[in-house]
């Protein structure tokens, strides 16, 4: 909401005796006789002093403490997420190797031009495989951050 | 703050550092260092103790998440209380309460009628004019409850009140003028009547 505009005369004269008031509140100065500016500290004294619920004295204890707490969490989540993805790997070459096994074996039959090119497609295909696990990881790592 | 002087940019640096590097107590001497300010915004918006608790705690929680993310633009204190103002702002939001809603009433219509005189310390004595004001400043909507409690409690200058609170120097000077002078017009209307 927005009220800003700029103070007229009269109401210029009016907020320095609020800030009259606040100043000399604060410096615990003697009333000086103006009605308006005595007024002003009495509204200033008691808004030094509003109904405030007390901090509890152990609060920055506690805090710290359930902090730690969630960090320590978080470094359990990051490294059982690592496990997860390291096993995952495993079970995806495992299959991989499993379900193109008669294709490997064949491989084996192929003329050395052709080994050569299906070695380099298998070699991209895992290292695609491995930059994802990677990417994967670190964006959980930098989600988790944020 | 606590007691004694509060921290300049230097020790701010200094504290934010040791926090990051994960040096043992530093975060709960972060906490400890801002958990009157933070208290002070949160309590004067929600106005529940457990609620206050809670949202403190969770502004701390934010806080040493993203401190990784403070450049030192702004003050430490500023920043913080810009993490505890928009928690508190979104628990109001979500329990449907209104942030701030315009003073309605016409401070001019009583202020002008100047007293011939004023005895400060007798009213400060008179409990019953001390229990006007706390009502009538109870009653003021969150947002200058919160506004008039850093300006006069914290002692926070305006411009910092606008980094934390995010609206513009020339209306947090209109709310604080505003809001002061409703109260001074139903102080002269207590007084009127009473005297």
């Amino acid at each position: 909401m927005s009220t800003e505009r700029d103070f007229d005369e009269r109401e210029q004269r009016e907020w320095q005796a609020q800030e009259r008031a606040l100043r000399a509140e604060r410096a615990g100065k003697r009333s000086q006789g103006d009605p308006a500016v005595a007024q002003y500290r009495l509204i200033a004294r008691a808004l030094r002093d509003p109904p405030l619920d007390p901090i509890p004295s152990d609060f920055a204890v506690r805090t710290a403490a359930r902090v730690a707490g969630a960090q320590s969490l978080g470094e359990q989540v990051d490294v059982w997420l690592g496990r997860a993805l390291l096993a995952l790997l495993l079970v995806a070459g495992v299959a991989a190797v499993y379900l193109y096994n008669g294709d490997s074996l064949r491989e084996f039959s192929l003329s050395i031009p052709e080994r050569t090119a299906l070695g380099m497609q298998t070699l991209a295909s895992w290292g695609m495989a491995i930059a994802a696990c990677v990417a994967l990881s670190s964006g959980f790592a930098l989600a988790r951050k944020r | 703050m606590g007691p004694g002087k509060p921290p300049g940019i230097d020790d701010d640096r200094v504290l934010v550092q040791a926090v990051l590097a994960g040096a043992p107590g530093a975060f709960e001497t972060l906490v400890r260092d801002y958990q009157r300010l933070c208290w002070h915004i949160i309590n004067r918006m929600v106005r529940h103790p457990d609620d206050t608790r809670d949202l403190c705690q969770d502004t701390f929680l934010r806080v040493h998440q993203y401190l990784h993310q403070y450049r030192f633009e702004s003050a430490l204190k500023s920043w913080i209380g810009q993490v505890a103002y928009s928690v508190a702002r979104r628990h109001l939001e979500r329990k449907r309460i209104p942030l701030a809603e315009p003073v309605d009433d016409d401070p001019w219509a009583l202020v002008e009628q100047v007293p011939d005189g004023f005895d400060l310390e007798a009213a400060s004595a008179d409990q019953e004019l001390g229990a006007l004001l706390r009502t009538e400043i109870e009653a003021l909507p969150p947002l200058q409850r919160t506004l008039l409690t850093l300006y006069h409690l914290d002692e926070v200058p305006i411009p910092e009140i606008a980094s934390i609170t995010g609206l513009s120097a020339g209306t947090i000077k209109s709310h604080l003028f505003r809001c002061r002078a409703v109260l001074r017009g139903r102080l002269q209307a207590r007084i009127g009547g009473t005297e």
